[in-house]
């Protein structure tokens, strides 16, 4: 398996506050790895970093080889948690945007999801119900086929039946050769489906394992290792 | 990219000023319209300066919020949410800035059109040939005046007139950008920022008319105002060439701090 992420001693401060603390990582191609953490652990300022929305303080970040920029950008599929599409839009004037600026956009994807929706092109993005633009950017990054897609809490804030939704698109959809990093705290909703497990916090790397792994050498489930961990 | 770019741009702008100045050549019209029951009662009077008024409000209204969504658009799509999307789009920060400055260019050009468009529309008639009229009179003098330089000085205003533009647009793009560093109240730092560098001008500019007049004879001042004063033509050219100069200077400094703040300094929160 080829190596899609890499960041070495990455470090983010933010006045007097460390973020991220001279973290080492390797993710590799074709697995779905959970970025796993409390709140303020560090989790949305890695994924910023590795979209290049933040400049590290310290260290380096590589997406297949490449500094964050327009290389990477290429590859890499980014749902953000909060809603970034503009709202005066309609659906099929973002979807147009998302197939102008990326080659790997799968235009008949995304309709056939939408379809599923019930969610009409010519509906405006600020009509929607709040899930609704959630979902419609969920679908938007699924419809790529990237090389990395990093999903920051894609299912924070969704109820129960939501969540599901959410989960089969990003199994359904994802590219099998590519990595989904899927950052969250809720992590019995996700847990069957992750290859892999991070847990982060305070801004260090606190465990990188196989879920296998996890299980076997704690006896349990990642979610009730997670509540072991990060009990208060 | 730059070409997908300023198509999308384009069309954010069309969407909203392209409605604006619509209304502008509507209350135009409206306005030639009442001239067509002119006499000489009051309630014609009452209702023809309202007309003229309301275009007056019109045009100000139009030149004003073309130029303040030009600033807004770089700050909305780059510094708020939207910026999520356009930050990871496969495009450098310098074809950001580039097509931001170049459509906000575009659109005042359009506004420029447009608003000459609803004048013609209020004034058409007799008026709108005095006004074209009183337009040719002025370039015939400059003709009269400076002969073969008249072209070469027409080109030159209209020169500084794009770069004055691209600057000014530029300059608010690089307050923005350095806003951005701020921890907090990121907004008012900017705009703290522009007055700084304002009053920071002024004062460079006071600096330099005490140096003028404490050196008037060192520096030969008086010998070069004589000249510049004997040499209408060449003062002019000059004059409009240092214009071009120093704008394209500043343009070039406020867009390489834009650039940098951007590329090494971007935190989106």
């Amino acid at each position: 398996m080829s190596e899609i992420l890499r960041c070495e001693n990455l470090t983010k401060k933010y006045a007097n506050t460390t973020a991220l603390n001279s973290i080492n990582l390797t993710l590799e191609s074709g697995k779905i790895v959970g970025l796993l953490g409390p709140n303020g652990s560090g989790k949305t300022t890695l994924i910023k970093l590795i979209n290049g929305l933040l400049t590290p303080t310290e260290g380096t970040v590589l997406v297949n080889g490449n500094k964050p920029g327009v290389k990477t950008k290429c590859n890499v599929a980014y749902l953000p948690d909060n809603s970034y599409l503009n709202s005066w839009m309609t659906v099929k004037q973002i979807i147009d945007f998302f197939k102008d600026f990326y080659a790997d956009f799968r235009e008949d994807v995304a309709y056939t999801m939408l379809n599923r929706l019930g969610i009409t092109p010519t509906t405006r993005l600020k009509t929607l119900s709040k899930g609704n633009k959630e979902k419609v950017c969920l679908i938007l990054v699924m419809s790529r086929n990237a090389k990395l897609y990093v999903l920051d809490e894609p299912i924070a804030g969704v109820d129960p039946a939501a969540r599901d939704y959410v989960i089969s698109t990003i199994i359904n959809n994802y590219n099998p050769e590519a990595t989904v990093l899927i950052s969250t705290h809720l992590i019995s909703d996700i847990e069957q489906i992750l290859d892999e497990a991070i847990f982060i916090q305070n801004g260090d790397i606190l465990l990188q394992k196989s879920i296998d792994e996890i299980r076997e050498e704690n006896g349990k489930s990642v979610d009730a290792l997670f509540r072991e961990v990060f009990r208060w | 990219m730059v070409k997908k770019l300023f198509k999308h741009e384009m069309y954010a702008y069309l969407r909203t000023i392209l409605p604006m100045h619509m209304i502008l050549i509507g209350i135009g019209l409206l306005g030639r319209f009442v001239q067509l029951f002119e006499n000489d009662s009051t309630a014609y009077d009452i209702v023809f300066w309202s007309s003229v008024v309301a275009f007056c409000i019109g045009v100000v209204v139009c030149v004003l919020l073309t130029f303040i969504f030009g600033i807004r658009r770089f700050y909305t799509n780059l510094f708020t949410s939207e910026g999520y999307l356009s930050f990871t789009l496969p495009v450098t920060p310098t074809q950001h800035i580039f097509v931001k400055n170049t459509v906000a260019f575009i659109a005042q050009l359009f506004s420029i059109v447009m608003i000459s468009i609803a004048t013609c529309v209020i004034t058409f008639g007799d008026v709108c040939v005095e006004l074209f009229r009183a337009l040719g009179y002025i370039i015939k003098q400059f003709y009269i005046q400076y002969s073969q330089h008249t072209t070469l000085f027409i080109l030159e205003i209209i020169v500084t007139l794009v770069v004055v533009i691209s600057t000014s647009y530029m300059l608010f793009y690089a307050c923005i950008a350095l806003g951005q560093r701020a921890k907090k109240n990121r907004v008012a730092c900017a705009v703290g920022i522009f007055f700084a560098y304002y009053m920071i001008l002024q004062v460079l500019a006071t600096i330099a008319i005490i140096i003028v007049n404490t050196f008037y004879e060192e520096l030969h001042i008086e010998e070069i105002l004589n000249y510049l004063y004997y040499h209408p033509i060449f003062t002019n050219h000059l004059g409009w060439c240092l214009a071009i100069v120093i704008s394209l200077l500043l343009n070039l400094l406020y867009f390489a701090v834009t650039k940098s703040s951007i590329t090494k300094k971007l935190n989106l929160e």
